[in-house]
């Protein structure tokens, strides 16, 4: 909402400046977004006339005008799209200063002479629009100096008005937050009132009556129709709307003085003698004023006279209907219509007017007879004609007072105050208020233009607001803590990404949508459970109205856009949500749920003197994954293969535990790095939050330092490579008895000498028993064993060196 | 001053021309000694020099520091080699290049937006209030009708909506979490919300369709707007170092009455008015208010019975903010360039 100062001023008086002004309405509630500043003074810059404008020979996109600027002609080039001959410009000469701070000079562009430029209004100081030349009035005559537009010397305030406050959306509800700023009267313009006897030309009828419907239709005869005096139109451009004529003018200017949209038709466009406010019929039609076909339907309130439906109520008037040059008798529309059908009407149409931007947010019912003889006034001011018929005015349901109670101590315990009922009476009659103080509280009569006001509580805000909300305290101790609730799942998510930012990984974080192609692109099975996705119906974009079952699309977008932009070597990670729809939940929302998916890949190690560059490997990530869950304390099963679509399986691990399938990870298959235009390989790790928790140990118990010391034997095995390391470590657990503590694998080795198809392993076996120191042969017996089972079961024999 | 900072100089030059032509002459290790305490030892006169230092104002100090600094590392480095020469060292120089790097590791990170959060759920817990967390696909009669956002009403337009269907959608704020706590369990509540909330705006450097919002709701017999004033403060203290303070503006918000726009003291310039805040000198920080009565009702809480506070805060502004970044687009795009500033 634009409020200019001088306008503001017509209806209340404030001795401060712009600023203060601003500040104040901000610090009680109506909040200002903006000060515009009137226009800075020009110098050197005339009106002028475009005589001819031509093709730029050496540019495309310029032309080369003649411009007279009284008596003077000027040779300039110009860029903008819109200028042509005949046009009324502002022209700054050589010599001239921009508010910008530009100087112009005569200069030579792309080889043509130019004496000057035309002005955009940026170039002026003038708003940001830069997309073409400011056209200027044609009356104006060229060679004056140019003083602005319509407007450009007033100083605005804009308000951001919230949709509780309607009333502040018409200048006079804004000088009644002054007023009660300040504590000085409002002053109200004059209104028409004259008496008049003949019947009402046109009589209204309501059909689908609700509470507050109400329509107030009076004639203004012999009206000529012009344009409307320079100051009205002033005004206007100062709320940004360009003049059209003295009657739409006026209507306009009566909706920003009071917030009350008004409608004028031609009454000589209107059919038969009476005008009814009902819903649409299915299959009529209307060319709206901004000339749209508009299909209408019973959802939508229309005024129909006796042949069909003549305005949309409330949002927009219709074409047929509209003042001409040529409208004599005017009829004009003031009325209240129900806030909630205009707003599921202008929807369904898809329109949004500065009409019914306030009828949404509801206007006072009881003021529309106010507001017609405010505009009879301003009509009979500025576009002559009378009155001489009565209006119609049908308001059968009338809205019911308001009366309210507000208990002090109530106000009191909320605010953190210690008023008194009389103080704060005093403060509810600055807000044009009808407050006394009455038992332990204040009676409240709330004025129609505030229907915001409709309980105690809201009464409760506008003593806190009009008080001042600097007047409560803010050095007093916070209330002192209650006991928690622990947020178990909350702590062992931060656990988790604490750890792996200590294994060296980054956390990111990446959006909540994927895109539609996603599981295809993952190679997701058709009955794949990340497949059950939940789509928003109103998508930014088309294609991202999918929210995400998995981390790994984004999580690989962020590995790619950092390839692209020269990091190659990273280790990523990201703990957070996936959404997947399921039949029959109990709300019927979607299964969200934690995963953690990092990423390795690139170099092993940050580039440094003292090691070779090396590729990172599966093992790297297999490595952090196992550090991971070992801090953890999750008891789990690794094995090789995991069965995960976007994973090359032949490279990949799965780890699990008692209570089923934690995760895995492995390499990205090559055809989904593809699909996500990724040329190197990427290590990824996709871990179930869920599962996790639950193979968390619940506490974990001291199990005593070992006071005898462990003996220590290396096994070189060969090993054939169609057996996995797995089962050798399985055999060799199966095979080493109770006193086995630990086994390391601390070599893999090749060798030609071995066979093609064998490899050697190295294997440190560790024995410990807790009641004695073991000696050599007891120890021998297990490795007999277990070398006995290895060549047995595994064909695995001891390296002959 | 300026003799005085002169008369540093030149004792700076007398004390190495001195010292040196002493050290020259050390031919033990005792000698040696004797010549450490008194030049360069915690009492000799080098550090008598740095003493005098605190004399100077904060123009000159900087300049003052780095020339003793000069003096302090040459007479290090000679009294070493007089070391090593004493301890009959080659001198083919040392065995290793501690001048290397080390070798470098990879430095993990949390992102940022989530280190912020994490510190101030630190400071509301501190403050006694637990972490709830809650769903971001969201019952329409949660996210508005409960919250006393009337159905077809003109306040839903503050907050663009993404919709599964008629009766679910992306939640637009944390707040529903307010009702799904208060239905769950009795009074008194102290939570924190963390939580991505959703925009169907068009994104640009300031607006983002999906961002995270830290709910509070406090609710007991007599929470005053005081116990809100002083938590928010306390909060931004802790948050953007002490000396802050906070205002209120009256605003709207349906499930708050009154309802407050929360400024705090600029950090950039402690309120004189700069770019950082427009020259206003009070940068925004968030809403809140005390929760209304309608709230209570939907909840199944008494509003005659509790009253309580609510705020909600955006995440990456504060991020933002706090650490001077310039397009909330970043946070989304992970770039390590911008992640590892952090």
């Amino acid at each position: 909402m634009r409020i200019p100062l001088s306008w503001l001023r017509d209806y209340v008086d404030f001795n401060v400046d712009a600023q203060t002004l601003a500040h104040d309405l901000t610090m009680s509630g109506t909040k200002i977004e903006a000060v515009h500043a009137p226009a800075p003074e020009w110098q050197g810059v005339q009106v002028g006339r475009v005589l001819e404008s031509g093709q730029h020979p050496n540019a495309d996109k310029l032309s080369v005008c003649r411009v007279d600027v009284g008596g003077e002609e000027l040779r300039i080039v110009c860029g903008a799209p819109n200028v042509r001959a005949g046009l009324t410009v502002a022209v700054a000469t050589v010599g001239a200063r921009l508010p910008g701070g530009v100087k112009i000079r005569k200069s030579k562009i792309r080889g043509e002479v130019s004496q000057g430029m035309i002005c955009s209004a940026r170039e002026l100081g003038l708003g940001t629009d830069a997309a073409g030349i400011l056209e200027l009035d044609s009356a104006l005559e060229s060679g004056a100096p140019f003083t602005g537009v319509p407007g450009s010397d007033e100083t605005v305030l804009e308000a951001e008005i919230t949709p509780n406050r309607p009333d502040c959306l018409g200048l006079i509800g804004v000088a009644r937050e002054v007023a009660a700023v300040y504590g000085t009267p409002l002053k109200r313009p004059p209104v028409w009132s004259e008496a008049v006897a003949e019947p009402a030309p046109v009589r209204i009828e309501l059909a689908d009556v609700q509470d507050g419907l109400r329509y107030l239709g009076r004639a203004i005869r012999d009206v000529e129709v012009g344009p409307s005096p320079a100051w009205m139109q002033a005004r206007l451009a100062s709320m940004q709307l360009e003049p059209i004529n003295n009657v739409v003018d006026v209507t306009n200017y009566v909706l920003f003085e009071t917030g009350q949209p008004i409608h004028a038709f031609d009454l000589a466009a209107v059919r038969g003698d009476r005008i009814i406010v009902r819903r649409a019929r299915a299959g009529e039609k209307l060319r709206t004023l901004d000339g749209v076909d508009r299909e209408l339907d019973p959802d939508i309130l229309v005024i129909a006279d006796a042949e069909g439906p003549v305005a949309l109520a409330g949002i927009m008037g219709g074409v047929e209907s509209a003042i001409q040059p040529s409208t004599r008798d005017v009829f004009l529309e003031v009325a209240h219509f129900r806030a909630d059908l205009v707003r599921s009407g202008r929807r369904k149409l898809a329109i949004d007017t500065d009409a019914s931007y306030r009828f949404e947010r509801g206007t006072d019912a009881a003021s529309v007879r106010w507001v017609a003889d405010r505009a009879t006034q301003l009509l009979l001011e500025v576009c002559g004609g009378a009155v001489r018929e009565q209006h119609d005015d049908a308001y059968p349901r009338p809205l019911a007072p308001i009366r309210l109670h507000l208990r002090s101590a109530r106000a009191n315990r909320l605010i953190g105050t210690e008023l008194g009922a009389a103080e704060m009476a005093r403060l509810l009659q600055r807000l044009q208020l009808e407050a006394e103080p009455a038992e332990a509280g204040v009676d409240v009569e709330v004025p129609t233009f505030r229907r915001d006001l409709q309980a105690e509580i809201d009464l409760v805000e506008e003593v806190a607001r009009v008080h001042g909300y600097d007047n409560i305290p803010e050095d007093v101790l916070p209330p002192a803590p209650l006991m928690q609730r622990p947020n178990a799942r909350h702590e062992f998510l931060t656990r988790l990404r604490h750890t792996l930012v200590g294994l060296g990984y980054r956390e990111v974080l990446t959006s909540a949508f994927m895109d539609r192609s996603d599981p295809d692109r993952l190679q997701l099975a058709s009955d794949d459970v990340r497949r059950r996705v939940v789509r928003v119906r109103n998508p930014l974009v088309a294609s991202l109205d999918t929210l995400r079952t998995s981390l790994v699309p984004n999580v690989v977008r962020v590995v790619r856009h950092n390839i692209h932009h020269g990091s190659a070597a990273l280790r990523l990670f990201a703990v957070d949500r996936v959404y997947v729809a399921v039949e029959d939940s109990s709300e019927g929302l979607p299964q969200e749920s934690e995963r953690l998916v990092a990423v390795a890949c690139g170099a092993r190690r940050p580039e440094g003197w003292a090691e070779t560059l090396q590729a990172s490997d599966l093992f790297d990530l297999k490595g952090d994954a196992e550090a991971l869950l070992e801090h953890l304390g999750v008891d789990s099963v690794w094995s090789a293969g995991y069965t995960e679509p976007f994973l090359d399986f032949a490279a990949s691990f799965m780890i699990s535990g008692s209570y089923g399938t934690v995760g895995g990870g492995g390499l990205v298959a090559e055809e989904v790095l593809r699909a996500y235009d990724v040329d190197t390989p990427v290590f990824l790790l996709d871990l179930d939050v869920d599962a996790l928790v639950r193979h968390l140990p619940e506490r974990r118990v001291f199990k005593g330092i070992p006071r005898f010391p462990a003996v220590k034997r290396d096994l070189s095995l060969v090993v054939p490579r169609r057996v996995a390391y797995e089962k050798v470590h399985a055999a060799v657990v199966g095979a080493g008895g109770p006193l086995l503590e630990s086994i390391n694998c601390f070599d893999v080795f090749e060798d030609r000498a071995l066979g093609e198809d064998k490899h050697s392993i190295g294997l440190r076996l560790r024995f410990r028993s807790p009641e004695r120191t073991l000696t050599d042969d007891v120890v021998d017996r297990q490795i007999d064993a277990i070398v006995r089972r290895l060549s047995e079961t595994l064909g695995v024999e001891l390296r002959r060196l | 001053m300026v003799e005085q900072a002169g008369a540093l100089r030149q004792r700076i030059a007398t004390m190495r021309d001195t010292a040196l032509a002493q050290l020259q002459s050390v031919a033990d290790r005792e000698a040696l000694e004797a010549w450490r305490v008194r030049w360069v030892g915690r009492k000799g006169e080098l550090s008598a020099l740095f003493v005098s230092l605190s004399g100077f104002d904060s123009a000159q100090r900087p300049q003052l520091g780095r020339e003793l600094n000069t003096l302090k590392s040459t007479l290090h480095e000679e009294l070493q080699q007089v070391e090593s020469r004493l301890r009959g060292d080659s001198g083919a120089g040392p065995k290793v290049d501690a001048s290397l790097p080390g070798r470098p590791r990879w430095v993990g990170g949390h992102h940022i937006a989530l280190q912020v959060l994490d510190e101030m759920l630190a400071i509301f817990e501190r403050l006694g209030f637990s972490i709830a967390t809650g769903p971001e696909v969201e019952l329409e009669s949660y996210n508005f009708e409960a919250l006393n956002f009337p159905p077809n009403h003109p306040a839903r337009d503050l907050q663009d909506t993404f919709w599964i269907d008629d009766r679910v959608l992306l939640r637009t704020q944390t707040s529903p979490m307010q009702v799904r706590i208060m239905r769950s369990q009795p009074p008194p509540v102290r939570i924190v919300v963390p939580g991505r909330v959703y925009r169907n705006e068009q994104i640009d450097a300031s607006h983002a369709a999906e961002f995270f919002q830290l709910e509070g709701l406090y609710v007991d017999r007599n929470v005053s707007m005081i116990d809100l004033k002083a938590t928010v403060s306390h909060f931004v203290q802790r948050l953007f170092g002490s000396g802050r303070s906070v205002r209120f503006k009256p605003h709207f918000f349906p499930f708050t009455e009154p309802s407050v726009d929360v400024d705090m003291t600029c950090f950039a310039c402690q309120g004189r008015g700069c770019r950082v805040c427009g020259n206003e000198g009070w940068i925004e920080i968030m809403g809140a208010g005390m929760v209304h009565p309608n709230v209570f009702e939907a909840s199944g809480y008494d509003p005659e019975e509790v009253t309580g506070f609510a705020f909600g805060m955006g995440i990456e502004r504060i991020s933002m903010l706090r650490h001077g970044i310039n397009d909330i687009r970043l946070f989304l795009e992970n770039d390590v360039r911008f992640l590892s500033q952090f």
